[in-house]
């Protein structure tokens, strides 16, 4: 009878602490890509379209298509990316290799249907050439399959093949750009999402052909479990909320805004607000550069005591050890973020200035320049909020994560629309608030859970460990009874 | 009167020696109705009774210690725990002296409604780390954390399910049910009795000392866990009773007030047996063992010993009569162990109407390492044949007697010892005058001191006495 005590008894597997802390880290990283991607392009066929003197409302609905497309690809893959991004770490690290691929097959079909009825929605009443609506919905379409291809390409961290794949697909979009205007008689717009759509097309034929040749050559097993990646939404279902809060909270305040005075529509489809929208998007420059620094600084120092206190737990240390491992992670974890906080500041501070002297030569309004001001300060407080946001994954804490990333999107939401009834005078102060609040909760929350790390890390652990099933692995189970019979 | 007894891996999904016992009392001691609560270890046994119930049983409830695997635990809840309450179970923990009252206080107000909720609370882990930096600061933190969770978790998962109210609390061991039985007095303010066939607390230190699932100081852990269990069910008990005087020293040394405990023997129904016959004269040495094949019988030592008599014996034959399905492996090397030892004459009869076996022998034979007071002996008594037992448990106070003066019905070998045993084989072997004066001497032991009618009328006035 004693024996059965025992029986419940398993211990720490050291498996799931420690492989996927990286994989939150490269996915941003990349993710980073197509945004930088987005900018240079747009910025590229601007400065085209203004060279061949084109009318100023294609021009106005070329960039609005882009902006759209890139901003929604990234609110609807938002979830779905967090969700993979840890099934292909688990299965990166359990060596089950062979799911990888068919999971991203999976995935973009499940995604590009499911995005296919909003946008087919929203375009289908929009007085824009039909051939526009199609070629728009198909950019939408290829930056969605290009988001989602970002997880799996940032497991892989051959960083240079991604740079050519990216190069080639700017490259020949300009050139086809350049053509399409100087030599056909084609119209603006379509020409120009057209020449976009090739590029994509390009850009995910070699990823894709990468992604293949890599999996191919590293995986020895066939796997046809296009779907098996859904059992993660059983135990992870948070990492989807954690990130389309935080995703649609980045964005919330620009909507917001588009149904505000500032609102300008084109075409009678598309809504934008550019005195508040062009502020944001070069504020949101500003964090590149911690972005970058945090994933080298958590690489290196914190790296190594994070490890060395899930070590201690899971190789027989006494508490005395593993107290003073946690003092240790815990010290260099806030030594970290005070790092990146002072350089964060520093790099807002040259944006302000650079800002000062730039923005207004591009034509800035003083108002937009006062937005600017403000939304650098938000986005201060927002990378910083960002970062103790995946500190606070790595230690597995999804339910500090999605506390706080509802709270920025209410906040956000709540703020931003005060400051509209407010007027003029506060436009801006709702993102900064919201952020600085947001930034506040997070860091008392990784405070208290740093303090608590010993309870969350053994009791968080089930008392008796068995693989859950949810209705998504009941339903994964149910498809793939067949298939396992067969390998069986 | 309403009586629930308790039953831990026995009564009435398991048979054995406890569950004889419990059928024959709660028979006939018709005058009383009993609520059944019975702990086994897994679920697949559910409703599946071994025995006929009599008309007198009110109700079972089953318990299933594999049930505890499909609870789920939330985790962050927090209680409100009185520093004696945090005191108490800290001690639980730490193996100490331990103040039960706070825990059972904490128990009777629902502090705590699922246990794993508790498991996965901050409040718990405090306690289980002050324990730790107080008694174990160097043994490995992991490992300590999940042998305490899995150490207490049975325990209160049975808190859970609390006992149903009665007259009277009767646990048929210590343990988990004597846990219960302590629990239920304190509860309802009614008696609480405890019968002990074999000690719990050293039948589990002899398990967990074996076990390999747990090592070093973990050891001395859930031993002395089980131990403070005993002591505290010991003194709570409104009486101890157990089968011989051997347990009794046991139980004191245990911390059991010696005053408590009264003897009261094993009983079987002789006259069941008047029909045997005598053994056949000129038919060879028939040598019984009426047993399952277990480790814990050492059926090994059995053939290795029969295998000496075999050489100066030629006819002598082994029954060994008893289910083989109990531990298939050890089945497995016993016959191997056979055809190694070219041991002629070893008969597995498997399953046997006893009754019908046992009139064929000359002697019967007990070999084990571990026993109570075996039915087996009272049996073979009841039906005149000498018998053959290592020194284990009640053994020798049967073959010998307590000074009863009726003489040896048999013969006392020490365990594991294979020429001994041979030896008091040989002997009874050589010797059929011998056999006939013990089996009578068996025959009037049996029938002055271990007849079921006693054991019955015992426990009648026992609860009476309460009552």
């Amino acid at each position: 009878m004693a024996g059965i005590g025992f029986e419940l008894k398993k211990l720490f597997k050291g498996k799931g602490f420690l492989s996927n802390i990286k994989a939150y880290l490269y996915s941003i990283l990349v993710s980073l890509g197509p945004f930088i991607l987005a900018t240079i392009m747009i910025v590229s066929i601007q400065l085209l379209l203004v060279s061949m003197d084109k009318p100023l409302r294609e021009k106005e609905l070329f960039i609005a298509t882009v902006i759209y497309a890139f901003i929604f690809a990234q609110i609807v893959t938002s979830g779905f990316t967090m969700i993979i991004t840890r099934f292909v770490s688990d299965m990166l690290y359990s060596k089950k290799l062979e799911n990888i691929l068919p999971s991203l097959y999976g995935i973009i079909t499940l995604v590009v249907p499911i995005t296919a009825i909003p946008a087919i929605l929203f375009l289908w009443d929009s007085p824009i050439l039909i051939e526009i609506k199609f070629t728009s919905y198909v950019l939408f379409i290829e930056i969605i399959i290009t988001y989602l291809m970002m997880v799996y390409l940032s497991a892989l961290k051959d960083y240079m093949k991604i740079v050519k794949a990216f190069s080639w697909g700017v490259g020949s979009t300009l050139i086809l750009s350049y053509i399409f205007l100087k030599f056909t008689s084609l119209n603006t717009v379509l020409g120009m999402t057209l020449a976009m759509n090739t590029g994509f097309i390009l850009i995910i034929s070699l990823l894709l052909s990468y992604l293949r040749g890599f999996f191919k050559m590293k995986s020895t097993q066939k796997s046809e479990k296009y779907f098996y990646f859904l059992t993660y939404f059983d135990r992870f279902y948070s990492l989807f909320f954690i990130s389309l809060f935080y995703t649609l909270a980045l964005y919330v305040h620009n909507f917001i805004f588009w149904g505000s005075s500032l609102g300008v529509t084109i075409s009678s489809t598309y809504i934008y607000a550019p005195a508040y929208d062009v502020p944001s998007f070069y504020a949101f420059l500003s964090i590149m550069p911690s972005m970058v620094v945090f994933v080298v600084s958590l690489e290196t120092s914190f790296y190594d005591k994070y490890r060395a206190y899930y070590s201690l737990i899971t190789g027989r240390g006494n508490y005395a050890d593993i107290e003073n491992a946690r003092k240790e992670m815990s010290r260099v974890l806030w030594s970290e973020i005070r790092n990146i906080m002072e350089l964060q500041l520093f790099f807002s501070l040259i944006f302000v200035v650079a800002g000062f002297y730039f923005l207004p030569a591009v034509g800035m309004t003083a108002l937009s320049f006062d937005i600017f001001l403000l939304l650098i300060l938000g986005t201060y407080c927002d990378i910083i909020l960002l970062i103790v946001v995946l500190v606070l994954l790595y230690f597995e804490d999804r339910r500090g994560a999605v506390f706080i990333s509802l709270i920025f999107l209410i906040s956000n939401t709540v703020f931003t629309r005060v400051t509209i009834y407010l007027g003029e005078r506060g436009y801006g102060f709702g993102f900064f608030f919201a952020a600085f609040l947001t930034l506040i909760v997070a860091l008392i929350e990784l405070r208290v859970f740093l303090n608590n790390i010993h309870y969350h890390t053994f009791c968080g652990q089930p008392v008796i460990q068995r693989q859950h099933v949810g209705p998504f692995g009941r339903m994964i189970r149910f498809f793939y009874r067949h298939h396992d019979q067969k390998n069986q | 009167m309403k009586i629930c007894m308790l039953f831990e891996g026995s009564y009435p999904h398991i048979t054995g020696g406890v569950s004889t016992w419990a059928q024959m009392l709660i028979k006939n001691i018709s005058g009383h109705e009993f609520m059944l609560y019975s702990i086994g270890a897994e679920s697949k046994l559910q409703g599946k009774f071994k025995y006929d119930l009599p008309l007198n049983v009110l109700s079972v409830q089953e318990l299933f210690l594999d049930k505890i695997l499909e609870g789920k635990g939330r985790y962050g809840k927090r209680y409100k725990l009185s520093t004696v309450a945090r005191k108490s179970l800290k001690e639980l923990i730490a193996g100490t002296d331990i103040d039960w009252e706070p825990i059972f206080h904490m128990v009777k107000n629902k502090t705590i409604t699922n246990s794993l909720d508790f498991f996965m609370s901050i409040d718990f882990f405090d306690i289980l780390r002050q324990a730790y930096s107080e008694r174990f600061s160097t043994v490995p933190f992991t490992d300590f954390f999940w042998t305490i969770r899995s150490m207490l978790l049975p325990l209160f998962y049975l808190i859970q399910h609390p006992l149903p109210e009665a007259d009277l609390y009767h646990s048929a061991s210590n343990g988990y049910t004597g846990f219960m039985g302590a629990l239920a007095k304190y509860m309802y303010k009614k008696p609480f009795l405890l019968t002990e066939h074999g000690i719990y607390s050293r039948e589990r230190e002899e398990e967990i000392i074996k076990s390999n699932w747990v090592s070093g100081r973990f050891k001395d852990l859930w031993i002395n866990f089980f131990k403070n269990i005993s002591k505290m069910v010991y003194e709570r008990a409104d009486g101890v009773y157990t089968l011989f005087e051997k347990n009794k020293d046991i139980e004191i040394e245990l911390g059991c007030p010696g005053d408590k405990i009264e003897i009261v023997p094993n009983g079987i129904y002789v006259q069941e047996f008047n029909h045997i016959k005598p053994p056949v004269e000129n038919s060879g040495i028939n040598i019984g063992s009426i047993t399952r094949i277990a480790p814990i019988k050492d059926i090994k030592t059995m053939l290795q010993s029969f295998n000496i008599v075999k050489k100066t014996i030629k006819d002598a034959k082994l029954f060994i009569m008893g289910p083989t399905d109990d531990d298939k492996d050890y089945f497995n090397e016993c016959k191997q162990l056979v055809k190694r030892l070219k041991l002629e004459d070893v008969i597995f009869t498997g399953r046997i109407d006893i009754k019908e076996y046992i009139g064929k022998m000359d002697m019967l034979l007990l070999t084990s390492i571990s026993e109570g007071q075996p039915f087996v002996i009272l049996e073979a008594f009841a039906a005149s044949r000498p018998f053959i037992s290592t020194d284990v448990g009640g053994c020798s106070e049967l073959l010998y007697g307590r000074d009863d003066g009726l003489g040896r019905a048999g013969i006392i070998a020490p365990m594991m010892n294979n020429s001994k045993i041979a030896n008091a084989m040989i002997k009874l072997c050589r010797d059929d005058g011998l056999r006939r004066e013990m089996g009578n001497n068996g025959r009037k032991r049996v029938e002055k001191y271990y007849t079921a009618e006693n054991c019955v009328e015992s426990y009648k006035k026992i609860y009476e006495s309460f009552g």
